[in-house]
């Protein structure tokens, strides 16, 4: 168990490719912080920094009060899983486990006791005797956990574990790994690309972009307040509809018009930083649960209210995704409830935006014009 | 004497006696129970004095291990039965075939080795790898693995172990800080992207295994061949990698041959026309006018396929001064890097000068 500083970390490589930039960030003892991204952001070469296995350019990184900069990845006290379980196919699950132990030459009963617990937490006692070959995709992930766990880190640290897994053993291992965490009351950082990986496992998500952190917030904080529209396009799924749109404001009214449509703000955006933009051209965002079709919202709110042609229906069972374009120039996403929906290909639908979960951009910066 | 701890450590699932194995002064080497290790056993020199092989005191029975013509273990077990001098007979036995299994190892090793460093001559490796049931027709290739030479000795281990089934692979230590992996490839004779899959897979996964202990390693992947007596080529290739990697691709942890690219053509080049070709190119060293934040903006130039709106964006700074660094770079070095063929001149430039200074370094490195 362990708190983790990094403070103005850097991470330059020769000919001037900066992979990292300026990365601060404080993780609680016993958080799950998760590092996420797209592909080539900085966030895999973070975590290699943690673990020692990259060099850090600038700034420091601590494990509780120690500066671990100069510090051999073996003594950092941390345990990595990879997306390769990298497990030795010709030796027993026990063996595997054991194996880094036998490393550092530790007792054998030290070993055995350490390897049983884990096995129990993992539930794998009874493939103990078993070799790689012989386990599933999902039974060799708990055994490259299995290995982290008998070095009885003081920081879990994992890159992309479940990449190699299919779409539902991942679901069933996210659920597993969060469990895990609960049990074994341990700093965990984990890397992923996969959003809702990231939404459903991490107490804290840092979102990357080109070695830059975005956002550090919880995963409700995130989807609720995204600080730029980055952030608010990559978390979430579908992800959020982006418009141009022009602010307009009448005495104390404000509104936002595009392709005609013309919605009513609610009270809370009559501040200063948007009636200042009176006449500009900003970002609107609005998440596709945020417009909808259901009659009595429509004819409700007035306000919001527009129509448009529907392209695509896309059904998923429990919600409803439609296609749709606005003056047949502006296309957008729209997650509705198929219980009530009644939008069909061809069709006019008369849909309207929910206010009060709609977001404001700049268009120069792109970051969020209301904190 | 790994061997022989093993063939206790069987032993102890098979007998429910204590047997151990001496050295000639009585210093336990191997025990089926392992406190015994390190001990020694008075009774030793006596059992060493008697004409007879098997020997004994009130409660153990010794007997003399010859490995060739000299004495050279003595094993006990706890036992005066009768049977237990059959035990000992079957245990030397079994003590002899794994010293000696050991001892072709190492002459197998040690004959890969000469394979890889050319030192065998051609016409004899296929006989000679015949009687180390080597199959010269498989198709292999060859992994360089490079680390520190504080951790040298713990990437053999780890190796070695990941690839204990000696079909599939041969990990032998070069140096200290060298390992090698002949690696069986007969799985990847089939189509280009089968070779590809096989190559990452296998390179990632010895990378992560490594990893996940903690060490940093460098690994040279060499070229596919198809006989034994090839390997030596797949060898300099995959040291080649390793070094033109290094030079060009400084956070690259797997260069492979095949993919080395630019850096390949210029590796092979003379220093005098490298440097020639600089002095052309970057005139009065133009090259060093350009500040850090002007060559941070060109790498990301041509990471971006010479974009400029999605190069400002990535750098987050305004297109205005993208353009004005641009034309910085153009008042510098004549080079105009939004034109197609002085971006091709600069980046190969570029590439040039780290290899000269590559050279250079390594110069220093020499004299020191």
């Amino acid at each position: 168990m362990a708190s983790l500083s990094f403070q103005h970390v850097y991470k330059k490589y020769d000919g001037g490719v900066v992979a990292v930039s300026d990365f601060n960030l404080e993780v609680a003892d016993k958080e799950f912080v998760i590092l996420v991204g797209p592909s080539g952001c900085g966030k895999s070469t973070t975590l290699r920094m943690l673990a020692g296995l990259e060099d850090i350019s600038e700034g420091e990184i601590y494990i509780e009060d120690r500066v671990i900069n100069d510090v051999l990845p073996k003594d950092r006290d941390i345990a990595m899983v990879f997306q390769n379980y990298a497990l030795y196919p010709h030796m027993t699950v026990k063996d595997n486990m054991a194996f880094s132990l036998k490393l550092k030459k530790m007792p054998k009963e030290e070993i055995n006791r350490r390897v049983s617990e884990a096995a129990k937490i993992l539930e794998i006692e009874h493939l103990l005797d078993r070799k790689p070959k012989a386990l599933s995709g999902g039974q060799r992930q708990r055994v490259a956990l299995g290995r982290a766990i008998v070095r009885d880190p003081k920081v879990f640290l994992m890159d992309e574990p479940l990449s190699n897994l299919d779409a539902k053993l991942r679901v069933q291992m996210r659920v597993e790994i969060t469990k895990l965490h609960h049990r074994l009351k341990t700093t965990f950082i984990y890397v992923t690309h996969d959003q809702t990986e990231a939404m459903t496992m991490g107490t804290r998500i840092v979102v990357m972009k080109d070695g830059f952190i975005q956002q550090v917030d919880s995963p409700t904080e995130l989807y609720d307040n995204p600080v730029n529209t980055f952030v608010a396009g990559f978390i979430g799924m579908p992800p959020m509809n982006f418009i141009n749109a022009t602010i307009n404001v009448e005495g104390s009214d404000v509104y936002v018009s595009f392709e005609n449509v013309t919605v009513r703000l609610p009270e809370r955006y009559a501040v200063e930083e948007v009636m200042e933009r009176d006449g500009q051209e900003v970002i609107f965002g609005v998440r596709p649960e945020a417009i909808t079709d259901e009659a009595t919202f429509v004819t409700d709110h007035p306000d919001t209210a527009f129509s448009a042609d529907v392209d695509v229906v896309e059904m998923l069972g429990a919600e409803t995704y439609l296609y749709v374009t606005v003056n047949g120039s502006l296309p957008l996403t729209c997650r509705v409830d198929p219980t009530t929906s009644q939008s069909a290909v061809g069709q006019v639908v008369d849909l309207a935006i929910d206010a009060n979960r709609i977001h404001l951009f700049d268009k120069d910066t792109e970051q969020s014009i209301i904190s | 004497m790994e061997e022989i701890k093993k063939c206790m450590r069987q032993t102890k699932t098979i007998l429910k006696q204590d047997v151990g194995v001496m050295d000639t002064n009585g210093l336990v080497i191997a025990s089926t129970d392992p406190e015994n290790e390190g001990r020694t056993d008075s009774s030793a020199r006596a059992v060493m004095m008697s004409d007879d092989v098997f020997s004994g005191t009130a409660d153990r029975t010794y007997m003399k291990v010859a490995i060739g013509e000299q004495f050279k273990y003595i094993l006990y077990i706890q036992s005066d039965e009768p049977s237990a001098r059959i035990y000992l007979e079957l245990i030397a036995e079994w003590i002899k075939t794994a010293v000696k299994e050991r001892g072709t190892d190492a002459e197998k090793e040690l004959f890969t080795k000469n394979v890889l460093l050319e030192n065998e001559l051609q016409g004899e490796i296929p006989i000679k790898a015949r009687e180390y049931k080597i199959n010269c027709s498989e198709a292999r290739i060859v992994f360089v693995v490079r680390s520190t030479r504080e951790d040298g000795a713990e990437v053999l281990e780890i190796l070695q172990n990941f690839y204990s089934d000696s079909e599939s692979a041969c990990v032998l230590a070069m140096d200290e800080t060298t390992t090698i992996i002949v690696l069986n490839a007969e799985e990847a004779i089939g189509s280009e992207d089968e070779r590809n899959i096989f190559i990452e897979n296998s390179a990632k996964s010895v990378l992560d295994c490594l990893n996940n202990e903690g060490l940093t390693v460098f690994i040279g992947v060499g070229s596919f061949v198809s006989l034994f007596q090839h390997i030596s080529k797949s060898y300099r290739d995959a040291m080649l990698a390793l070094r033109v990697g290094k030079i060009f691709e400084k956070n690259c942890y797997i260069s492979r041959y095949d993919k080395l690219g630019l850096g390949r053509l210029i590796y092979q080049l003379p220093a005098t026309l490298c440097q020639m070709f600089i002095d052309e190119v970057f005139p009065n060293e133009a090259y060093k006018t350009l500040d850090d934040d002007t060559i941070v903006t060109i790498e990301s130039f041509f990471a971006n396929n010479l974009n400029g709106s999605e190069t400002s964006r990535e750098l987050y700074v305004h297109r205005n001064t993208l353009v004005y660094r641009l034309d910085k770079v153009k008042k510098n070095t004549g080079l105009d890097l939004r034109s197609f063929d002085d971006a091709v001149l600069f980046k190969m430039a570029s590439m040039v000068r780290t290899y000269l200074e590559y050279l250079e370094t390594s110069k220093d490195n020499m004299i020191r």
